[in-house]
């Protein structure tokens, strides 16, 4: 028993050191305590539906829209743009939306954006897999950077949209050529 | 069921016990980011202790899983091992129960496509879980760094039988 503990207590010790060490030297570590709460009072604050909202949402973000309001903008034409990977994408996508993976923007935005440049003024619609993925809210958010002025963040994104059972597609987007 | 105390079998045991460990620390031990937002998303822990958490378990989980397969400290890792086993799968279970479709963050930070949690993973855990406890129960085995003789084995087993007592 004696040895049980004593070794236990010595992987535990050595992992904190380690974790420690690793996060003050190496690159990407993160604060100790993190904004967690303060984001779920932000998130509590911010529409009446908490739960629907990425952890990291904050007041002056592009506005939430929900599963009707989406609908509604797609009934009007909206531009709907796909923040996931390209392989989701291919295997399915809301109809007539546009492939922009968040995390290769810069290899897919010059495709993109020849095609969006002359409606800056319309409505726009960001989406990612649905609740806890986050990659909806950074491309709204950079999206606005650039000048959109009118982007949405539907949350509920694909797995809602799927739910529905809104007009979808799949396979390679028609007009882009990147792959 | 005697092949079950072979000292390949343990060996074999070990290895797969402690490469799933090792395999799983890595990616988290690079992307704390990442991992710490997958630690969030369970919704188990408080905000403020999420982030220590990630700084933390995927270097325990390297550690445990290292001395596993080497063979050293095998009953704390194994130890260690089978409660953060016993950890995942009541964390798993209970996002499954609260309708929660989160990505595990058990092999991959990475998100996209990554396994969400559901009732294989459930599975999988428990059968790791069952096969550290074994190896906690029954020690290294011959082919460990510091197992080299039986008499490791009847410690073990009598470790067992005391701290069932306890």
């Amino acid at each position: 028993m004696k040895r049980l503990i004593s070794q236990v207590v010595f992987l535990v010790i050595a992992a904190a050191v380690f974790g420690v060490a690793r996060n003050e030297v190496a690159p990407g570590g993160i604060d100790w305590v993190g904004d967690w709460e303060q984001r779920d009072s932000v998130i509590a604050a911010v529409q009446d539906n908490p739960e629907a909202l990425p952890p990291s949402a904050q007041p002056d973000d592009p506005p939430f829209i929900n599963l009707p309001q989406a609908v509604e903008k797609f009934e009007a034409g909206a531009i709907f743009i796909d923040a996931r990977e390209p392989e989701e994408y291919a295997a399915g996508h809301i109809e007539g939306a546009y492939r922009l993976p968040f995390e290769r923007f810069d290899e897919f935005w010059p495709f993109v954006e020849p095609e969006i440049y002359d409606d800056k003024d319309k409505d726009f619609v960001t989406y990612c897999s649905g609740a806890e993925c986050e990659l909806s809210l950074f491309l709204a958010r950079h999206l606005r950077s650039l000048g959109y002025k009118n982007v949405f963040i539907f949350f509920g994104g694909w797995t809602q949209w799927q739910d529905h059972g809104g007009p979808v597609a799949s396979g390679e987007p028609d007009s882009q050529q990147q792959s | 069921m005697a092949f079950l105390k072979n000292d390949w079998v343990l060996l074999g045991i070990r290895l797969i016990v402690g490469g799933f460990f090792v395999y799983a620390a890595l990616d988290k031990i690079g992307n704390p980011g990442e991992f710490s937002r997958i630690v969030y998303n369970y919704r188990v822990l408080p905000g403020s202790l999420v982030n220590a958490f990630a700084i933390f378990l995927p270097w325990l989980e390297l550690f445990a899983g290292m001395a596993l397969i080497i063979g050293t400290r095998t009953v704390g890792s194994a130890a260690v091992i089978t409660g953060l086993m016993a950890v995942f799968i009541i964390a798993v279970t209970s996002a499954v129960a609260r309708g929660i479709k989160i990505d595990c963050g058990c092999f991959t930070t990475g998100g996209n496509g990554a396994r969400q949690v559901g009732l294989p993973l459930i599975i999988q855990d428990a059968v790791l879980l069952v096969l550290s406890l074994w190896i906690w129960i029954q020690g290294a085995g011959r082919w460990a760094l510091d197992a080299t003789s039986r008499t490791r084995k009847v410690a073990s087993r009598e470790e067992v039988l005391s701290a069932s007592e306890a």
